[in-house]
């Protein structure tokens, strides 16, 4: 039996009608890509923000944004790529809009924590031990290392899809990428 | 065998996170220094307790709360449609089709008069 928090399984030929209805200005075929593509957007945003009532809104952003862009959604990409980019730009809008809200370090709270969560808590044991301490690593890196480190490690985005999607240098991301990782690994009890 | 210096070493080290995390290779003097050297040794292992916390972390998929769809379609009523992506109604899609094959048939028909 599936898992009731994973979003059902889409064709992806189904999915590409559903796009085509929605670029036509069919809002019920929109409304089931939202459905269908909502608990994605919404762990991204989460990742990124950390904060689940201000995840909830870049994801409602993020799908309005993709509702008035879809006339250009060419797919090239799939729809689920293209509006995870627009996820993160909405995030990033975002953090602009309400600095003094995401610049705080978090504590044991992780909304990422929360009994919502589906995946692997089945799995309980060391891997969960570890997730939770990798996570509150995590939670203490900059924003800008945390976002990397969220597109790189977890969704495994290319340094230049990250260059791209954050308007910095391919450079720029790998730098953030290292000195992520090594503050990572110094907040797992490495040496400095 | 060469022992590199400590300077070297610590060049390795600092590759090792993009060696174990990311597709970097070290070069065969470095990957027989790290054979030899506990600290890198240490070094890797903890990258690759970071990518096993990564790997955990990929397979979670949080909860979106229960209004968002209904929050973004309230949203979206109030966004206005442009004209070139409401849907066309039948009656004009019939009409410009009769028109459209009206004027083919009237210039084929022009261009026989002619010759």
């Amino acid at each position: 039996m599936g898992n009731p928090m994973e979003p059902a399984a889409v064709e992806p030929g189904d999915e590409a009608h559903l796009v085509r209805l929605a670029q036509a200005g069919d809002k019920d075929a929109f409304q089931e890509l939202i459905r269908q593509h909502q608990h994605g957007v919404f762990t991204l945003a989460l990742r990124l923000v950390n904060d689940r009532e201000q995840a909830a809104d870049i994801a409602q952003d993020a799908f309005i944004r993709a509702w008035r862009g879809l006339p250009r959604f060419r797919g090239d990409a799939a729809f689920k790529t293209w509006i995870h980019r627009i996820t993160v730009n909405a995030a990033w809008t975002f953090k602009k809009r309400a600095k003094r809200h995401l610049a705080s370090p978090l504590d044991d709270a992780s909304p990422l924590a929360d009994p919502t969560l589906s995946g692997n808590l089945e799995r309980a044991g060391e891997n969960l031990e570890l997730r939770e301490r990798l996570r509150a690593a995590l939670d203490q890196l900059p924003r800008p290392q945390r976002t990397v480190v969220v597109l790189k490690d977890i969704y495994g985005w290319s340094h230049g899809e990250i260059a791209e999607a954050l308007g910095i240098t391919i450079s720029a991301a790998k730098v953030r990428l290292h000195r992520a990782h090594h503050r990572l690994r110094d907040h797992l009890g490495g040496e400095r | 065998m060469k022992v590199l210096p400590r300077r070297e070493c610590g060049q390795i080290r600092s590759r090792i996170s993009e060696v174990v995390l990311g597709d970097e290779q070290l070069p065969p003097e470095g990957e027989r220094h790290v054979g030899r050297c506990l600290k890198c040794q240490a070094e890797i292992a903890q990258f690759r307790t970071i990518d096993r916390g990564f790997a955990a972390l990929r397979g979670e998929v949080a909860t979106a709360p229960a209004d968002l769809v209904k929050r973004v379609m309230h949203e979206l009523d109030r966004v206005p449609v442009p004209w070139f992506r409401r849907p066309v109604p039948v009656s004009v899609s019939a009409a410009s089709a009769v028109a459209v094959t009206a004027t083919v048939i009237l210039a084929l028909r022009r261009r026989q008069v002619t010759a």
